[in-house]
């Protein structure tokens, strides 16, 4: 039961997870971790963060700071690593 | 044969138990005996897909032939089994399916997988430690404004050299070649365009080593270690661990990292997170630190700079803590799963997009919201506060900007540095803080005494340009060995004070009763805890809304007054400074 397993795994965590751990702890290849991470976030078990974030930008932009480059390739370096998480039933 | 019995004598089968395969069974009779629709598709095949909801198949039988009748059917199975099983079928579909080809890959892999661990793997066991991590992350951090602090200084001696020697001279000499010498639009130029602008830009290096050294731990996959690491931290201290995320953006800059709070969910988490994410000291606070650190701690200002950030990050994880047992009370913090990616060797390509970009941008702001404020303070500094004054004909003490600077300088007495200097760099900072420079270049640049410097050649100075750049260049070569504390410059290390720091260093002493270091440190403190800017005001306001936003600015500011008042007070009965 793999696919509940990595999802129990998610919801039971207490700590954030990395791809890897979740790979260690079911015994599965990295990649198919991925790709079960992806039918949760298809069934919509799973949100995928930068789509969420992604999604609502359209109407946001930098301001006039300084140091924030106006690409959002830039701006967001630093969070270039995708987060799954379990949507919250109350937004 | 029809194309249907080669394709089912051709393929293997997943079992996926008795009762999905009773409805899969079910289902290919009734494909089979549609004749508009089974010898288009292999009929487990298309059994499958009926059961697991397949959008685009249920969309193509709509307009066949007996296609509406197969659908009620594959639904009515589906249904059956989600009665059965209690969830929908194509999780359970999928799950046989991801079982058989992990059975597959452990029988068929002869390498042993889960033993086997790539240089990424090796490297992360290291970075991503529980316990290890955490202190990688600070000695990162270290080695980031040491080199920012350290080794950009005999570049940022150069253009503070340039700024303020041959480029003030040349446009001191054309506009006195057309007519303006000693007008009011000299005074504007060169006391407000390039006091102003110019020892703004003066800390553009400060500011590519930072962006540079920054790309390379983003490019290298450094970064996303260095969030999961703290995001675990953050757990642990009950906050959400993706809070860290948005914050490590705001080294940056501090108007994305409120946008990028909207990776939390609950709406709570994100306005917790977009209330801390301010205390993460951006870009454009670096300069403050850089040039007070040089002036009070020219021995140590890495180590200065380093404690800058650190603080901030510390107000930032207590404020939260506090946040979350009171107004916040009651959230819990669900966890969540981070792709790491790969580490990369950065190419030299990528790390100049990154460094540029974002130095680009700060230069560009340097000739608009910078210029601007540089000619209206300029204005207000030219204007006399009392009748009997000229415009631009008297000493800027005597100004409207020092009277209103005035108005509000006492209530940073307690803090040390209650001049109408100190005090109007920190309410034009509210703008922008490399406001706070250009600001105190204006108004100490009119109270130092100019240095006369000997009258040069336009040929000269070009020389001097390309002589001094040579010398900056091999100064930052052997400054690199100072980020291990390995120092090759001698006494070139320290830096030359220049006027403007003679002056902020006698103007803080004297405002301190003697305790300036005391006083330059909650100044700093000051300046890295109160609003960082109206931009990121603007952004507070449209992701957190009205109310969220005052309580920031007003927060903000308690606590930097709260904090600065306790080191400078403190530090002073310690008998620190």
């Amino acid at each position: 039961m793999l696919l509940n397993q990595l999802l129990d795994e998610i919801t039971n965590a207490r700590a954030p997870l990395s791809v890897n751990e979740l790979s260690r702890k079911l015994h599965v290849e990295p990649a198919m971790i991925e790709e079960m991470i992806n039918f949760w976030v298809r069934k919509g078990r799973l949100v995928d963060d930068s789509e969420e974030n992604m999604s609502t930008e359209s109407d946001s932009h930098c301001g006039s700071c300084s140091a924030c480059p106006e690409s959002k390739e830039g701006a967001h370096a630093a969070s270039a690593s995708r987060t799954y998480s379990i949507p919250s039933r109350k937004r | 044969m029809n194309r249907s019995a080669t394709l089912k004598s051709n393929t293997f089968s997943i079992d996926y138990g008795q009762e999905i395969e009773g409805e899969i069974t079910r289902l290919m009779n009734e494909i089979e005996a549609t004749p508009a629709i089974a010898p288009m598709y292999p009929p487990r095949w298309l059994a499958i897909k009926l059961l697991e909801a397949d959008e685009d198949i249920q969309m193509r039988l709509q307009v066949l032939e007996g296609g509406v009748h197969l659908l009620d059917i594959a639904q009515k199975s589906a249904d059956h089994l989600q009665t059965l099983f209690g969830d929908d079928a194509d999780i359970f579909i999928a799950e046989r399916r991801y079982g058989w080809i992990n059975g597959l890959v452990r029988e068929v892999v002869q390498r042993p997988i889960f033993d086997r661990l790539t240089i990424s793997d090796k490297i992360d066991r290291v970075v991503t430690h529980r316990l290890l991590g955490i202190p990688i992350f600070m000695a990162m951090m270290w080695a980031v404004f040491k080199m920012t602090a350290d080794v950009s200084a005999p570049y940022l001696d150069w253009t503070d050299a340039m700024v303020n020697g041959p480029i003030a001279r040349w446009i001191a000499a054309i506009l006195g070649w057309i007519g303006f010498g000693g007008t009011w639009l000299e005074s504007l130029v060169v006391n407000g365009i390039v006091a102003g602008v110019g020892n703004v830009l003066v800390f553009v290096p400060v500011l590519m080593f930072l962006y540079l050294t920054l790309a390379v731990l983003e490019d290298s996959g450094y970064m996303a270690r260095a969030a999961f690491v703290m995001d675990r931290l953050m757990h642990k201290l009950g906050l959400h661990g993706k809070s860290f995320l948005p914050m490590l953006v705001g080294f940056g800059c501090t108007v994305p990292a409120m946008y990028a709070t909207r990776t939390l969910e609950n709406k709570k988490d994100r306005i917790l997170t977009g209330l801390l994410v301010p205390f993460m000291s951006c870009g454009a606070r670096l300069p403050v630190y850089v040039l007070f650190a040089g002036i009070f701690f020219p021995k140590n200002s890495g180590a200065v700079v380093f404690w800058m950030y650190l603080t901030g990050i510390i107000t930032a994880i207590l404020l939260g803590i506090l946040l979350k047992n009171t107004l916040f009370k009651g959230q819990g913090s669900s966890a969540f799963v981070m792709e790491l990616p790969p580490y990369r060797l950065p190419t030299l390509r990528g790390i100049w997009r990154h460094t540029w970009e974002r130095t680009n941008s700060f230069v560009k702001k340097a000739w608009t919201i910078i210029l601007a404020t540089s000619v209206v303070m300029w204005v207000l500094m030219a204007i006399p506060a009392k009748s009997g004054g000229s415009f631009g004909g008297m000493d800027f003490n005597q100004s409207v900007f020092a009277w209103l600077a005035r108005g509000i300088a006492p209530a940073f007495q307690p803090l040390g540095f209650g001049t109408w200097e100190a005090s109007s760099a920190l309410v034009t900072g509210f703008v922008a803080k490399e406001v706070v420079i250009s600001t105190m270049a204006q108004v100490y640049a009119t109270e130092g005494d100019e240095e006369i410097a000997e009258p040069t050649t336009f040929f000269e100075d070009v020389g001097e340009v390309i002589t001094t750049f040579i010398g900056a260049t091999v100064d930052t070569v052997k400054s690199l060995p100072l980020i291990i504390g390995v120092n090759l410059l001698g006494d070139k290390a320290e830096e030359e004070p220049t006027t403007l720091m003679t002056a902020i260093k006698t103007g803080f002493e004297s405002s301190s009763g003697g305790h300036g270091a005391l006083a330059a440190l909650a100044f700093m403190v000051f300046v890295l805890i109160y609003t960082p800017c109206m931009a990121t005001v603007v952004a507070e306001r449209h992701e957190l809304g009205t109310n969220w936003m005052w309580l920031s600015i007003i927060g903000q500011s308690a606590l930097a007054w709260l904090m600065a008042f306790i080191l400078f007070q403190g530090g002073k009965l310690l008998g620190l400074g």
